[in-house]
């Protein structure tokens, strides 16, 4: 009891929550400032956004360390001591948490995506605007932000859209009735790909048929094309369907 | 000899360092594979021996600090008046938290043990933070805490390495280290004051340009110009023979023209693409190369295409000057049989294509019909660079030519040459403008020996081509717009040049992406009027008409008139500086 009231004297308490609050503000500027700066280099954003974990890992890091060991002063046995004890009951309790951050230092060490990649997570698909030692926060595309636990990526299935470039395959679907000319929509979809002010167009554009049945017959062309930064990548796919729909209604095709 | 003692007792340590380090390296050699240990070891002996000096230094930092916090209490009072109040209630809430608590166990009867723990709990607060000097004591808490977290830390590296072998050896050693650690720290600890200077003084001229903006730009519009004489800007106006002369100065221009002369000679035939931004000088490479290679009695057709709505009439009209024939089929049949063999130069290709459905069409039909009949003629094309980057993505556009060239960005000493010899033919000398200023940066590199009084003005006329050349690399019309806004006087026929003021787009980078869209589109196609941009960008006119309005006010855009239709183009004096601003965007990725 003696030690553990040494150990928490009003004192130490308070250092540790001025470290606490220098900590967080650090995490909160130095974030900020990448933020700012990958936003003002576009052509690297995905890189500058791929440093904010890590930074955001250091200082935690050293906050915990400087707390532990520089003020709090826990000794070497205590801490055996206390893991022991702890271990046990705090490990079921906290079990969720703990997953949670043995799953962001998989993600920071590992990279399957970064922040400002477009990932599908489960159910949800979005872009990643924060990863944390606790969670991965998502914007989807109508703009609602999910807040996904860490220990979901290693239960959950992932794919990462435009794995750390800013370009990204987007695929623009459109329905067409089943007698439409194939060479033709053929042609006005590479077409629509290419005029839209969106496309990347480094890389190819590929156009796909498929037969559908729903109620009626009818053919699935699907636009396969590249956009040059996927905060557009929807905006592009409705590009595509507008240009192909306005083409094909001049050409009396629908 | 006594005067030389000194010199002997140097001599001797030299010796003695020198012996030391023989023996602690060979010694290191020896023992090679515990050098990863001996590091350590070292470094955790050297670190120890700073961290006793840091309590010294950290202490005395803290008291300056102190005196500097004095002089923000006055400053500051308000605040600390509020940082007090909260401090006084927090000390007054746990005081009174901690006499309850005693209150309440004495009257529970407690046991004398209990009452000691809370006396103990209580001096641990007086000895605190809670005690009279509180920013010394913030302070010396915090350098105690993380002195003693190194130093637990760096006990435990020696409690793992204790048996090190060469552990005497490594003190000697990192000896020579102190002092180089010591000025790294002090360098730290410049660069840290020096970086907190510097922001403050960011944030006080940010703060007075904003209140500061209105003036600012009345001032620059009052600023008196120079006059300059008609015929100096009717000079930079015309382009002429100088240029003519500094492009054929370039020798991969002059060896590809001489390469298509040689080829058109023995083969009767040959294909050549000029491909350069708006004002980089395709027209006058076009007549150098004629007036050079060319003199001779072969039929010559020149067609320069001009920006129209109407993509279709364009081509049209470039078949008819070619063939007097209006269709493909009839223009190939009229190029294939009865045109003899010809010098065809078509300048500005790009304004045959637009970025919407089937806008390419065009620009493939003509390259396909040339393709039928370049083993015929001499075709001469030019195209602007930003459209054939954008085309090259996916079309073969450079298929049909044998030559290609990309007019690439000149040196500074030929433009320098290129300028003074301009002003030269009207009788004007250029030189320097020096201000106070300069005249002190000046006499820092003198006295440094880097510059020598005679090439001063030599250094600084090389200094201000630099940054112009840097700034405008190959674009005539902005090399001479800036150079002309350099000029600060001209007296008896010498011009004096002050420091070029460049136009500051940095707003640009702020704006929303839509006006990123426009500027690419307008980049790609050189000339567009407001519908093609409608049609390109799928937006509605209205938001189209402000964003337009705002970029021409700003010089981005210029708008010109051809065959009653008005046309927008990026200003090729901010051509440049607009382009960077996209690829640092990711709008102009090709």
């Amino acid at each position: 009891m003696d030690n553990i009231l040494e150990i928490f004297s009003y004192n130490r308490v308070f250092t540790v929550i001025l470290v606490l609050i220098g900590s967080y503000a650090g995490i909160k500027i130095g974030s900020a400032v990448l933020k700012k700066m990958a936003e003002r280099y576009s052509q690297k954003r995905i890189q500058i956004n791929g440093l904010i974990p890590i930074y955001k890992l250091l200082i935690y890091l050293f906050a915990l360390f400087f707390i532990v060991f520089g003020i709090l002063e826990v000794s070497k046995e205590s801490l055996t001591a206390l893991g022991l004890s702890l271990g046990v009951a705090l490990g079921f309790a906290f079990q969720d948490i703990l997953g949670n951050i043995f799953g962001g230092f998989i993600i920071i060490f590992t990279k399957p995506f970064a922040v400002g990649d477009k990932i599908q997570i489960g159910s949800f698909y979005g872009e990643v605007t924060d990863i944390s030692l606790r969670r991965i926060l998502i914007v989807t595309p109508d703009d609602s932000v999910v807040n996904v636990p860490n220990k979901a990526i290693l239960t959950e299935n992932i794919s990462n859209s435009n794995g750390g470039e800013l370009n990204c395959q987007v695929v623009a679907e459109i329905y067409l009735p089943i007698t439409t000319d194939l060479d033709k929509a053929k042609k006005i979809g590479i077409d629509a790909a290419y005029s839209s002010p969106y496309a990347y167009l480094k890389k190819p554009v590929a156009i796909r048929f498929k037969y559908h049945y729903d109620q009626a017959p009818v053919i699935l062309m699907k636009v396969k094309a590249y956009v040059f930064d996927h905060r557009y990548e929807f905006v592009f796919a409705s590009d595509i369907v507008v240009r192909v729909q306005e083409k094909m209604k001049e050409e009396k095709m629908l | 000899m006594i005067f030389l003692t000194p010199f002997f007792q140097e001599l001797e340590k030299i010796k003695y360092f020198l012996a030391r380090n023989v023996l602690f390296w060979s010694s290191l050699i020896e023992h090679s594979k515990n050098s990863i240990v001996l590091f350590l070891a070292g470094l955790k002996t050297e670190i120890l021996l700073f961290l006793l000096n840091f309590g010294k230094n950290t202490e005395s930092f803290a008291r300056s600090l102190v005196s500097d916090l004095n002089n923000v209490l006055h400053n500051h009072s308000e605040w600390i008046k509020i940082v007090i109040f909260t401090y006084l209630s927090i000390y007054i809430v746990i005081s009174g938290l901690i006499k309850l608590k005693q209150w309440l166990l004495i009257r529970k009867r407690t046991s004398e043990k209990q009452l000691q723990k809370i006396d103990a709990e209580i001096e641990i607060k007086k000895t605190g933070w809670f005690s009279s000097d509180i920013f010394l004591n913030l302070f010396k808490s915090f350098k105690n805490r993380l002195a003693y977290f190194s130093v637990s830390f760096l006990n435990r590296i020696n409690d793992k390495y204790e048996d090190s072998l060469l552990f005497s050896q490594t003190n000697q050693i990192f000896h020579f280290f102190i002092p180089a650690f010591h000025r790294t720290l002090k360098i730290y600890d410049f660069l840290v004051r020096f970086l907190e200077q510097f922001f403050i003084s960011l944030k006080i001229i940010k703060l007075r340009i904003q209140e500061n903006e209105i003036l600012i730009s009345r001032l620059k519009e009052e600023k008196t110009k120079i006059e300059i004489p008609e015929l100096l800007l009717n000079e930079f106006n015309e382009e002429g023979e100088e240029e003519r002369a500094a492009l054929y100065a370039f020798p991969e221009y002059e060896s590809i023209n001489e390469k298509v002369a040689t080829y058109w000679k023995n083969h009767g035939n040959a294909s050549f693409l000029i491909i350069g931004r708006q004002g980089t000088g395709k027209t006058l490479l076009i007549n150098a190369m004629l007036n050079k290679h060319f003199q001779s009695d072969i039929k010559q057709m020149r067609i320069v295409l001009n920006p129209s709505a109407d993509k279709n009439e364009i081509y049209e009209s470039l078949l008819f000057a070619l063939t007097g024939k209006k269709t493909t089929e009839e223009a190939l049949k009229v190029l294939t049989d009865d045109l003899p063999s010809s010098i065809i130069i078509i300048e500005n290709l790009h304004y045959l294509f637009i970025r919407k459905d089937s806008g390419f069409q065009l620009i493939l039909s003509f390259l396909a019909l040339m393709e039928q009949v370049r083993k015929k003629h001499l075709w001469i094309i030019t195209i602007n660079e930003y459209s054939y980057r954008f085309l090259t993505q996916f079309i073969e556009l450079g298929s049909p030519f044998e030559f290609q060239l990309k007019l690439s960005i000149f040196k500074t000493e030929d433009i320098e040459k290129l300028i003074v010899k301009k002003a030269e033919s009207r009788g004007y000398t250029i030189h320097p403008n020096i201000d106070k200023a300069k005249i002190d940066f000046l006499k820092k590199k003198i006295k440094k020996n880097e510059l020598k009084y005679a090439d001063i003005p030599r250094y600084l006329i090389s200094q201000f081509f630099g940054k112009l050349v840097s700034e405008c690399e190959n674009i005539f019309p902005s090399l001479y717009y800036y150079f002309l806004n350099s000029i600060v006087n001209i007296d008896q026929k010498r011009i004096y040049l002050e420091d070029t003021q460049f136009t500051d787009l940095s707003f640009l980078e702020k704006l929303k992406p839509s006006y990123f869209f426009i500027l690419t589109a307008v980049l790609i196609h050189d000339h567009l009027s407001i519908e093609e941009l409608q049609e390109i960008l799928k937006m509605g006119k209205e938001e189209l008409f402000i964003s337009l309005v705002f970029l021409e006010e700003k010089n981005i855009l210029k708008r010109e008139a051809i065959h009653q239709k008005e046309f927008y183009f990026i200003d090729p004096v901010n051509i440049n500086s607009v382009s960077k601003i996209l690829v640092k965007k990711n709008f102009l990725y090709f």
